[in-house]
């Protein structure tokens, strides 16, 4: 995901293409299923970490990546491919990383349900930045 | 009286994704593709059944899966006289190019970096279907 400073913490250029191809009832969707998969997979992380089963850390954080990245969650798809990237290479992934991704997820919820809101308002025309 | 045409005979398109949203936004926009059916797969245990049992028109791996990879369910898939020909979609991560070279080699046909667009991906895998 080409990242940079306009794009934190939504790249609305995806949430902007998932209402146009489904609209609110979609997005809706996809939204829900990722605020119930993402905490579960970070608590994952939080315990292989603890264990130090960086395998298992790897990849937990790959999982939330794939879907952050889809729904242009920046911060979170960021966060996460830096704790895959160190745990793939057998390290322990930085704390600030962990961190980061913890506060990222956290706040993803009101983020996204903001954009909805948003495009439902007719006010979203893809694009820009957010934050 | 006029005889309606038959339908069109219902083509199955193996879906392995195990990331739930990425599943959902591809279903979504492959079922408005008139004839297509998904066969979802949110594992590699799951997808090399359904490659198994079913006659495919295409096919969509991830390649990080559980279970199984998509990598290793490609090779399988490509010493299957029914998949020799198949075309074959890889799903990847950005900074993946060893898995994309490799996928090449096993005889993907195309493959797309995670995040894309659900149209996109369609347009390549019709693409890929009409030359079959």
């Amino acid at each position: 995901m080409a990242v940079n400073s306009s794009d934190r913490p939504l790249n609305r250029v995806y949430m902007a293409d998932i209402f146009e191809a489904g609209g609110e009832s979609l997005a809706r969707d996809v939204v829900a299923t990722f605020l119930e998969e993402a905490p579960g997979r970070v608590r994952t992380l939080d315990e292989a970490v603890a264990a130090g089963d960086w395998g298992e850390v790897a990849q937990a954080a790959h999982a939330i990546v794939s879907g952050a990245s889809m729904l242009g969650l920046t911060d979170v798809a960021e966060s996460a491919q830096q704790c895959e990237h160190t745990a793939a290479q057998g390290r322990r992934p930085a704390p600030d990383a962990v961190e980061r991704l913890h506060a990222a997820v956290t706040a993803a919820g009101g983020v996204l349900e903001a954009e909805i809101a948003r495009l439902v308002a007719g006010t979203g025309s893809g694009g820009g930045a957010t934050g | 009286m006029t005889i309606p045409p038959p339908a069109p005979e219902s083509r199955k398109v193996l879906l392995a994704e195990d990331d739930p949203v990425t599943a959902r936004l591809v279903i979504h926009r492959l079922s408005r593709e008139p004839g297509l059916t998904v066969l979802h797969a949110p594992d590699g245990g799951t997808a090399t059944t359904i490659a198994e049992r079913d006659d495919l028109a295409a096919a969509i791996l991830d390649i990080r899966l559980p279970v199984v990879d998509g990598l290793t369910i490609l090779s399988h898939m490509r010493k299957d006289p029914r998949h020799k020909k198949l075309p074959i979609i890889l799903l990847t991560s950005l900074g993946s190019e060893a898995d994309i070279v490799r996928g090449f080699e096993l005889g993907a046909d195309d493959y797309i970096v995670k995040p894309f667009s659900p149209q996109e991906l369609v347009a390549r895998l019709q693409r890929l279907i009409a030359r079959r």
